[in-house]
């Protein structure tokens, strides 16, 4: 058996750190860090960290893009819950919009999961709690589940809080998933709207169906309604837009069902999901033509979407909403 | 379709504006064809709000829609 220092250090350099014999765990920790010094790695300023993620502590890095995640941290801090199918179906959609540079073109875009009220208020683009983030107000009898929204044809609809006027928009486009309630004949039924009466009588709009299954109507300019009786009364994306000059036009999935010459007149008023939002004669917020329609998707922004950028968002939200199995 | 709702009174009405039914859905009191105030059988059947026991005893009608501005009227 060899002796001396010159081979007790050759002998620890062959050994495991746990092999090495009659050491205290201070003497182990000082020849590991004697060993670790040219990396600057002390491991008792380390641990920290490696408590923080271990069994039980911290929150492992999330796999979604942020902006999904952000918008999963505000109904989640709202008391809901989301499946890890629902979270699947919305990273996808944002990675989706981003992908066809549709992310930053709407101001609201409200993917309906959770299946309550208050998971389905939230903008995905801008996940605050507050009116200037176009969070929705739900008014009325409403019905929330993991399908979407659906109208009660009486007094149902959701405030966006955003106004034309107020968001200094130039042109328009507004649309929807819809996924149900396609059996029943419409009766004055809105499917996205925003109506004042004074000083002069201001509807804009569009209607799917507005009294009948064949007849859908645009609108930008005061009551100068404009209807087709293209396309069909099913479901799928319904979409409606003003290029803020001299068009409107309707698209029914990815099909332009009709374009016409129409200058914009736009109202100074909310536009409401699943109602055409107006003022009662007290000055409350209603919302009027709630049709019995239920929907998978909504949205609403200063834009004027083309035919490419069209496609492709029917093709994410078809995408979406199998998914959820709610197509 | 029938659809159900209750008809309040004006006072009421006033209590029922401005407050949840349930979390974020908010009263929505709107005018039927006779000019009465009503609210939907959703809201009264879905009320979690303790402030409103009253909504549970109103007497339930067919809701029958006023004419409202639109296309075509």
């Amino acid at each position: 058996m060899k002796h001396g220092a010159w081979h007790k250090r050759q002998t620890y350099r062959d050994m495991t750190f746990r092999q090495v014999p009659n050491l205290t765990i201070e003497e182990r920790q000082a020849e590991l860090n004697k060993k670790l010094k040219p990396y600057s790695l002390d491991l008792s300023k380390h641990i920290p960290i490696e408590v923080a993620h271990g069994p039980g502590g911290g929150t492992p890095p999330s796999n979604y893009d942020p902006d999904a995640q952000a918008f999963f941290n505000a109904v989640q801090g709202g008391g809901d819950t989301l499946t890890t199918t629902e979270k699947d179906a919305t990273n996808q959609l944002v990675l989706d919009l981003k992908d066809n540079s549709l992310w930053s073109v709407f101001d609201g875009f409200y993917p309906f999961v959770g299946g309550t009220a208050s998971s389905h208020k939230w903008n995905l683009l801008d996940p605050q709690d507050t009116n200037a983030a176009h969070r929705i107000i739900w008014l009325g009898g409403m019905s929330h589940s993991s399908t979407g929204i659906l109208g009660n044809a009486v007094n149902s609809g959701g405030n966006t809080y955003w106004n034309y006027v107020s968001e200094s928009a130039t042109e328009m486009s507004v649309g929807l998933y819809v996924n149900d309630g396609l059996t029943a004949t419409p009766y004055g039924a809105y499917d996205y709207g925003s109506f004042l009466e004074t000083p002069t009588r201001q509807d804009n709009m569009i209607s799917i169906g507005f009294s009948n299954k064949t007849t859908k109507y645009v609108n930008f300019n005061k009551t100068q309604y404009k209807s087709t009786t293209a396309g069909s009364y099913t479901k799928g994306l319904f979409l409606g837009q003003s290029n803020g000059a001299d068009t409107s036009q309707l698209y029914q999935n990815d099909t332009q069902i009709f374009s016409t010459a129409q200058t914009i007149y736009p109202t100074d008023f909310y536009w409401g999901i699943a109602c055409s939002l107006r003022l009662d004669a007290f000055n409350t917020i209603y919302a009027g033509g709630s049709p019995e329609r239920g929907y998978g998707t909504a949205f609403i922004g200063k834009t004027y979407l083309n035919q490419t950028q069209i496609t492709a968002l029917n093709t994410s939200l078809v995408d979406f909403n199998t998914t959820l199995s709610r197509n | 379709m029938s659809h159900l709702v209750a008809i309040i009174t004006e006072g009421q009405k006033d209590e029922l504006v401005g407050q949840m039914w349930e979390k974020d859905s908010y009263f929505s009191p709107v005018l039927d064809c006779n000019d009465n105030w009503i609210i939907s059988i959703e809201e009264i059947d879905g009320n979690t709000n303790p402030n409103f026991p009253w909504l549970s005893t109103l007497p339930l009608i067919d809701f029958c829609k006023k004419p409202e501005p639109g296309p075509g009227i």
